[in-house]
């Protein structure tokens, strides 16, 4: 199979696992900024905060995902938006090399959000900020589950359909592909190698409106077309999703090298974390890297 | 080491039950609530965003600092009141109207109320007509508005023309910040200030009410 399938727009809601979205300490730390909690004076105060953080974020969030397919033509249309995307774009030149692409939205849910307007009401602020970055690294997790999900899927198509994963090899019977590019040496070898009956790898990464060009106004055709109000995530007049701590996108599905490009757009200069260098190192190596 | 000395040690250290118990101590000992209040606890906060804008000690310092400043101030804030003791200045902050992001605003509440303001949070999601009817209600010196989105940035610049058109602007003065801020930005749009965290807020603040 070549290209996204035309019968697309079905969408369907990803399971996701709480533990799945729990961010371990490091994570948690890291949002703290320069010096996370290890450079801090108090550090040795600060596990336990932790741990009462994530505990209360197991206890308050409710991840939720979506999924929807969707063809080329169509995403072709849906990310001309209301016109505002930079005139070029990394996934303006990624989405049409795509095996796949499919739409995707992913929540924590609203309590969360109570949860933190009363911590901030009783002062207990290192909680809250805590708590808080729990959450924004939990809606992050919740789009890579749904990224993964996907991945798997169509792993799971392609075995079905004894196609080698990728697609380029269609008709190759190849068991036992579903980590093709993951930490399978030997595998990537083989793809290195390349020729016939090699296991193509499939490498999913997401990308988002209101990064890389992609204007944020793009929000408006993708909850059109995907409906995340479905799964209770809603759209204000000013693009901002609610509950807060959302994520949407498109998963971009292909082989690895469909996913690189240099960070020499204009608006790059403005970006400050420069973040794409990462995911791209990580979507060569191992099939998942995060949003762009 | 006088208890004042004590409140603004204890306060560096985050130490919030010592902070309340001190204070405490300090009102029963019969010490002034401002002298209590200046001395101890924002003394103590002051130091503790020296030391955080000169990156000595990190978020998490600040934190707890500001947790055991509102123990201080729960003991002492009766005595305020009935004191009529005036603060630093008053600030009325806000997340701007469609937008939700508040973590950073609320960041930059706690360090201004650790630096001896009277902050009037409005949370988020705030009309401009919101902020400019709480700064006159209040006698507010300066709005404080936050930004995550470029799609809600445009919203400061209502506020701003808001207060020129009831006749504000100059009166109460304007500081914005956000990750997708600058200081261009609010030069284009006529802010008074741009700040780019908490401590830097504290320092524009300042600079207005001064
Ligand atoms: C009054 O005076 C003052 C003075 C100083 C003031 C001030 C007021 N207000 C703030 N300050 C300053 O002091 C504070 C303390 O130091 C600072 O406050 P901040 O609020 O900036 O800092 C906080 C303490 C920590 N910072 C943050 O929490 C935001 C960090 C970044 C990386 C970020 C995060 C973490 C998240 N996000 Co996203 N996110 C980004 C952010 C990029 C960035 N580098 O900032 C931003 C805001 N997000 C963006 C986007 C696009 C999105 N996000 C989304 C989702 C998320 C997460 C859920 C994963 C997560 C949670 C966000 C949250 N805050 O709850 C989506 C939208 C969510 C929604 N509900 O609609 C989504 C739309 C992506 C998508 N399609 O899924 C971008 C907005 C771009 C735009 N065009 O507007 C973005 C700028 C990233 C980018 N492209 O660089 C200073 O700015």
């Amino acid at each position: 199979m070549i290209g996204p399938e035309k019968n697309a727009l079905t969408p369907h809601e990803v399971e996701i696992d709480i533990e799945v979205v729990s961010a371990p300490l490091e994570a948690i730390a890291a949002a703290l900024g320069p010096g996370g909690i290890a450079g801090a004076r108090s550090a040795g105060r600060w596990a336990g905060l932790v741990e009462e953080a994530r505990r209360l974020f197991r206890r308050h969030a409710a991840p939720r995902g979506l999924l929807a397919e969707i063809s080329t033509d169509q995403f072709a249309a849906l990310y001309q938006g209301d016109g505002h995307n930079a005139p070029e774009t990394p996934l303006g030149e990624i989405f049409p090399r795509a095996a796949h692409l499919a739409l995707f939205a992913a929540t924590i849910g609203a309590g969360v959000h109570r949860a933190l307007d009363e911590l901030f009401a009783g002062h207990e602020f290192p909680l809250a900020i805590l708590l808080d970055a729990a959450a924004s690294e939990g809606a992050d997790r919740a789009g890579e589950a749904v990224a993964r999900h996907y991945r798997e899927q169509l792993e799971a198509r392609r075995i079905e359909a004894g196609e080698s994963p990728g697609g380029r090899d269609a008709g190759v019977r190849d068991a036992g592909v579903r980590d093709t590019v993951v930490r399978d040496a030997g595998v990537r070898d083989a793809v290195a190698r390349g020729g016939p009956g090699t296991p193509v790898p499939l490498a999913c990464l997401r990308y988002s409106p209101g990064y890389c060009g992609w204007n944020i106004s793009g929000q408006r055709a993708l909850f059109a077309a995907l409906k995340p109000e479905r799964i209770g995530i809603t759209l204000r007049p000013s693009m901002l999703m609610e509950p807060l701590k959302s994520v949407s996108g498109v998963v971009v599905g292909g082989r690895p090298e469909i996913h690189r490009f240099a960070d020499r757009y204009p608006f790059c200069a403005d970006c400050r974390t420069h973040g794409c260098r990462e995911r791209i190192r990580k979507v060569l190596e191992s099939g998942s890297g995060g949003r762009a | 080491m006088s208890i004042l000395e004590q409140i603004s040690a204890e306060l560096q250290r985050g130490e919030e039950e010592r902070v309340g118990e001190l204070t405490r101590q300090a009102i029963a000992e019969g010490l002034a609530p401002q002298q209590i209040l200046d001395q101890g606890l924002i003394g103590g906060m002051n130091v503790i965003g020296e030391q955080f804008r000169d990156h000595e000690i990190f978020l998490p310092d600040v934190l707890l600092a500001a947790r055991a400043m509102y123990a201080g101030m729960d003991e002492l804030r009766p005595l305020l009141i009935k004191e009529g003791i005036p603060t630093s200045g008053k600030v009325v902050i806000g997340t701007v109207q469609g937008d939700l992001h508040d973590i950073g605003k609320n960041l930059v509440g706690i360090m201004l109320r650790g630096a001896g303001f009277e902050v009037i949070d409005l949370g988020k999601d705030v009309t401009p007509d919101r902020f400019v009817t709480a700064a006159e209600e209040s006698g507010a010196q300066v709005i404080g508005m936050s930004a995550l989105l470029t799609t809600t940035m445009p919203v400061m610049k209502q506020v701003i023309g808001l207060l020129e058109e009831k006749g504000l602007k100059g009166k109460v003065r304007t500081v914005i910040g956000g990750a997708p801020l600058s200081e261009d930005f609010a030069r284009q749009i006529g802010a008074d200030a741009y700040a780019f965290d908490g401590a830097n807020a504290i320092d524009r603040v300042k600079a207005l009410v001064g």
